[in-house]
């Protein structure tokens, strides 16, 4: 019963936010100065040549009508055409997502795999109150949790594409050009994980069921799995959804240092010239993904520690 | 009563000029302000006009960092552009401040319902991340230093709001508030003095703070071509040029990464200072010459003004008596 309640609530929730993403990518378009129209019939184009354009957009329907043709389109899998190069945004957006996804896929590996053990490991070690050790830990995270991503995206661009000519600077073909750019997303990410997880295994650490393990002589190993690891998890989970918002915040933005043909570079391009239904389209998809991701974070957290459900409502 | 919370001036600039990184990051700061007061003009023509000649020169004895794509010459000019990114974030993160403010102040004193729906929109619009919501701002307002203030604006509300929402939380459950209302503070003075003073403290520091995040933001914008256009520049502008020539000069990006940076840097060291020196609590949790002393004056001070406290079941009659 508890978990209906838990679904239905996530589900509506989820629901009521799709709607308002939705509407908003719609409304840009609309909200924004000039008229799009002339924009894509050209500046120096007359007034008929704008009309017909206008007909073909769709833009002298009324604005309901409008909407519904929006939405209506949605659910065929039609975003509309870009104005810049007159092909399906769906299909300029496939065409983008391939370097985007790679970006996020691997940052989201390095955070894991630094992230979390550095978390942990940092917690074994400050325990004991190593005093310097813990400085040393929470300076440098803090440090690096704070640095935005196109700064350390151009310090490493500086250090291993420069300097010491290891890897390409640009590009978004090989694997060896994602590295930089995962890396430089990753750092930011990283760190505040392992910030957050060292806080929590150390309260773990001190928690009596773990005193309780102890004094039952429960070997080292089998308590960090059985006891340390998966509070752990937990732990990273939660930070799950903002982590997500933030590798795609930085994708847009590293895309750009390393030169990548992104779904990033792409969004920026296209508030630039202007191309709205292409603005709209990578919108719409990084939104759906962010809130999906958050919702689906909301639900395998409810599973593992079903205290959440109570607290998350 | 809420008064007894802070020390008096002298102690409290004792206590800011005691620690280290505050009075460090104080001087950078004054060395920051002397540049925004100086502006592009103070700079004489090296930071603007360019020198096709001399273009993405490394560092020479003319040009301590070497020259930019046209010639201009880095240090010059990325001391003459912090006028812009500090000013234009600082626009944002006030501009943020007051709308989240307010929007977290309304939803704290809304009912239930409110409450509810009001924290699930700050919540979903946090979810998003700051880029993803400055650059849809971007798009409808259009690209240039106006639409990059608004943008950074709107994308660091909620935060603001979340922050003041959850601050008057704190405030209306402290023992002084039910002390006011037993004592018969009407609820605009309850609001006004005991509300708004408390939360004002801490809402002006953490302003300060989030300066230095805004002109990251700033500047990040800049940086995807978003934000402030040409003749204008600033930091995140010359970065981006910067990273298009790295090859020839990488300190024309280099330069304006670091002062980035360094701001970054003091003006978070400079609020964490501020936030210590303003709340007695934290005095004796930090190293300095003047502990002892300090520590003796605030067991002096909470000897004469003993916590007023409120019976919980004293409490909750009282609760029910309101509406």
């Amino acid at each position: 019963m508890k978990w209906r309640r838990f679904l239905v609530s996530r589900f509506v929730r989820l629901a009521f936010v799709l709607v308002a993403i939705t509407t908003l990518t719609f409304l840009m378009m609309h909200l924004a100065p000039g008229d799009p129209a002339r924009l894509v019939a050209g500046m120096d184009a007359d007034e008929q040549a704008v009309q017909i354009a206008r007909e073909r957009l769709g833009l002298d329907q009324p604005m309901y009508q409008q909407f519904l043709d929006y939405v209506g389109g949605l659910f065929r899998g039609d975003l509309g055409t870009s104005f810049a190069t007159n092909q399906p945004v769906t299909e300029e957006i496939a065409q983008k997502i391939g370097p985007t996804a790679q970006l996020a896929v691997l940052g989201m590996a390095l955070i894991l795999l630094v992230g979390l053990p550095m978390g942990i490991i940092g917690a074994v070690l400050t325990r004991n109150g190593h005093r310097w050790f813990e400085i040393a830990f929470s300076g440098s995270t803090g440090a690096m949790a704070s640095i935005p991503q196109y700064l350390i995206a151009t310090f490493l661009a500086f250090l291993f594409a420069v300097t010491w000519q290891l890897l390409p600077v640009a590009g978004s073909g090989s694997i060896e050009a994602a590295i930089l750019p995962a890396v430089a997303i990753a750092v930011r990410p990283a760190a505040s994980i392992a910030r957050l997880v060292r806080v929590r295994t150390l309260e773990v650490l001190e928690s009596p069921y773990v005193r309780t393990a102890r004094s039952k002589r429960l070997p080292t190993r089998k308590l960090y799995l059985a006891h340390v690891f998966p509070n752990s998890i937990t732990t990273m989970l939660a930070m799950g959804g903002v982590t997500f918002a933030s590798l795609i915040g930085g994708a847009v933005i590293v895309e750009q240092v390393f030169a990548r043909l992104g779904l990033g570079t792409t969004l920026v391009h296209s508030v630039l010239v202007g191309d709205y239904p292409v603005v709209q389209g990578i919108v719409l998809l990084l939104g759906f993904a962010v809130v999906l991701v958050n919702a689906l974070v909301d639900v395998i957290l409810g599973i593992v520690d079903p205290r959440t459900m109570e607290a998350g409502r | 009563m809420s008064s007894k919370r802070h020390g008096t001036t002298r102690q409290m600039s004792k206590a800011f000029l005691s620690s280290p990184t505050g009075i460090i990051s104080g001087l950078i700061l004054l060395g920051l302000t002397v540049l925004v007061i100086m502006g592009p003009n103070g700079f004489g023509d090296q930071a603007t006009v360019s020198d096709m000649a001399r273009s993405s020169e490394g560092p020479s004895a003319d040009h301590r960092w070497g020259t930019d794509a046209l010639g201009r010459d880095i240090f010059t000019r990325t001391l003459a552009a912090t006028r812009l990114s500090i000013l234009y974030a600082s626009a944002a993160v006030f501009f943020a401040m007051i709308v989240g403010g307010l929007v977290g102040g309304l939803i704290a004193a809304g009912g239930p319902r409110v409450r509810k729906v009001g924290g699930a929109v700050i919540d979903t619009m946090m979810g998003f991340g700051d880029i993803l919501l400055a650059v849809v701002v971007v798009a409808i307002v259009g690209v240039g230093a106006k639409g990059a203030v608004l943008a950074i604006g709107v994308a660091f509300t909620p935060h603001f709001a979340r922050f003041t929402y959850s601050l008057v939380d704190s405030v209306m459950v402290r023992d002084y508030m039910s002390a006011a209302r037993v004592v018969g503070v009407s609820k605009s003075g309850i609001g006004r003095r005991y509300v708004g003073r408390n939360v004002a403290d801490s809402l002006v520091i953490v302003t300060f703070t989030t300066v230095a995040e805004g002109i990251m933001a700033m500047s990040s914008l800049s940086f995807l071509g978003l934000g402030i256009q040409s003749p204008q520049f600033d930091w995140g502008q010359m970065l981006t040029d910067g990273v298009k020539n790295f090859y020839l000069n990488p300190y024309a990006a280099l330069v304006p990464a670091t002062l980035i940076l360094i701001t970054g840097l003091a003006v978070n060291l400079f609020g964490d200072a501020l936030a210590r020196a303003v709340n007695p609590v934290l005095w004796s949790e930090r190293p300095s010459l003047f502990r002892s002393k300090l520590r003796r004056n605030r067991a002096k001070a909470l000897a004469m003004t003993p916590e007023i406290t409120i019976d919980p079941a004293m409490e909750t009659e009282l609760r029910k008596g309101r509406p």
